[in-house]
């Protein structure tokens, strides 16, 4: 990312494929590549890539005739930015430094917000699922979700959120980023046998935040704290054959306690109530049903509050411990 | 038309197997790469041609 101008062509920098076909005034026609909870390349299809290419075409010849382009943003280039700079070492710059770039900016300034977190909501936020291979083809509506109570049911296309032309999973996302926390509501087109029809969908308080299993995914979650100060690998089947632990429980053999760096302080803190290296984490706070280590780090980062006390249930040798690791800030 | 886009296409998916970013360029079929940003940008605006920039 070293020298690409961030305000000129945003995308979700967590990704690791995103694509954007734009004119080059900075109006972008159509995104292409997201991701969520499931897999890295649930969103990646070589019809939808195709045919949102030749959307992309179509726009841009249509797009002459009612040119708008965005208002201009000052150039901006991660390395310039304070909280970045310390950390750079002249080698590339991947992609998701850059959400830990503005958030510790924010944060320095005393200007983040717990919204802001949320960047880039998936579909699943206003209760859609879309088809893979035609990202604009509703395939299911959770029931009670803002999406259900404004009436779109499976087979409706979107075609627009706001302005914004919805051809992707990515436009999508794109156009729930971009709409304030504080929304109350969406305009949403879409085509239904045919005809076009536009609803509004009601957003509730607090519409933009996930939760941390959604979330889990993305290397963003590295740079929040607190903490837990520690982390591992998950037990392979054998070894939990071995350990008499259920092959679908979560169970992860704590391989490193963080001693350096920024969050060393953690770390301390999780070896001070005596958690060792070895040890098999199989619960926090009472809660087991952890995905992965990851879905472990992105729980305990979004939602531990420093001086929360958290109960960790550890499986070591044939002992169970309950270690009360204090949450610092 | 759709020999431009197929192009479009194959490049892209190339991307897939490239090192970092590229910006690129089609010309009436023929793809022309741009490996700075900057550039590209300037060379869409001067022929009239959008671009697709991939970033991995």
């Amino acid at each position: 990312m070293r020298g690409v101008d961030l305000g000129r062509t945003p995308f979700d920098f967590d990704l690791t494929f995103a694509a954007l076909l734009m004119h080059p005034d900075g109006h972008v026609y159509h995104r292409y590549g997201a991701r969520d909870a499931r897999s890295a390349d649930r969103w990646l299809d070589e019809a939808s890539f195709a045919d949102t290419l030749r959307a992309a075409l179509d726009a841009h010849d249509a797009y002459g005739l009612d040119p708008h382009p965005p208002a201009p943003r000052p150039r901006r280039v991660i390395e310039e930015i304070p909280a970045f700079r310390k950390r750079d070492k002249g080698q590339c710059i991947h992609c998701h430094s850059v959400f830990p770039a503005f958030y510790e900016e924010a944060r320095d300034a005393g200007a983040w917000t717990e919204d802001a977190r949320w960047v880039y909501p998936p579909p699943s936020r206003i209760g859609l699922d879309l088809a893979r291979d035609d990202q604009t083809r509703i395939t299911r509506v959770a029931a009670g979700s803002s999406a259900s109570a404004a009436g779109l049911v499976a087979g409706d296309r979107l075609l627009r959120v706001g302005d914004a032309a919805v051809r992707t999973v990515s436009d999508l996302s794109q156009a729930l980023h971009d709409a304030s926390p504080a929304a109350q509501g969406l305009r949403v087109a879409f085509e239904r046998g045919g005809e076009e029809r536009t609803v509004s969908l009601a957003l509730a308080d607090g519409w933009k935040r996930g939760t941390p299993r959604e979330f889990a995914w993305r290397p963003f979650k590295w740079g929040f704290t607190p903490a837990p100060g520690f982390g591992g690998t998950a037990l392979t089947d054998a070894e939990r054959a071995a350990a008499g632990i259920a092959l679908d429980a979560f169970a992860v053999r704590v391989t490193y306690l963080v001693t350096w760096g920024d969050n060393a302080r953690y770390g301390r803190a999780a070896a001070s109530v005596g958690l060792r290296e070895g040890d098999v984490l199989l619960a926090a706070d009472g809660k087991r049903d952890f995905d992965s280590e990851a879905h472990f780090h992105a729980w305990w980062r979004l939602t531990r509050k420093p001086g929360d006390t958290v109960p960790v249930e550890v499986r070591r040798g044939e002992a169970t411990l309950t270690l009360e690791i204090t949450v610092l800030p | 038309m759709l020999h431009a886009m197929k192009t479009l296409v194959t490049l892209a998916l190339a991307l897939l197997f490239g090192t970092s970013w590229f910006g690129a360029r089609s010309v009436r079929g023929d793809v022309e790469w741009e490996t700075n940003l900057d550039e590209a940008f300037v060379a869409a605006g001067e022929s009239g041609r959008p671009l697709l920039i991939v970033f991995r």
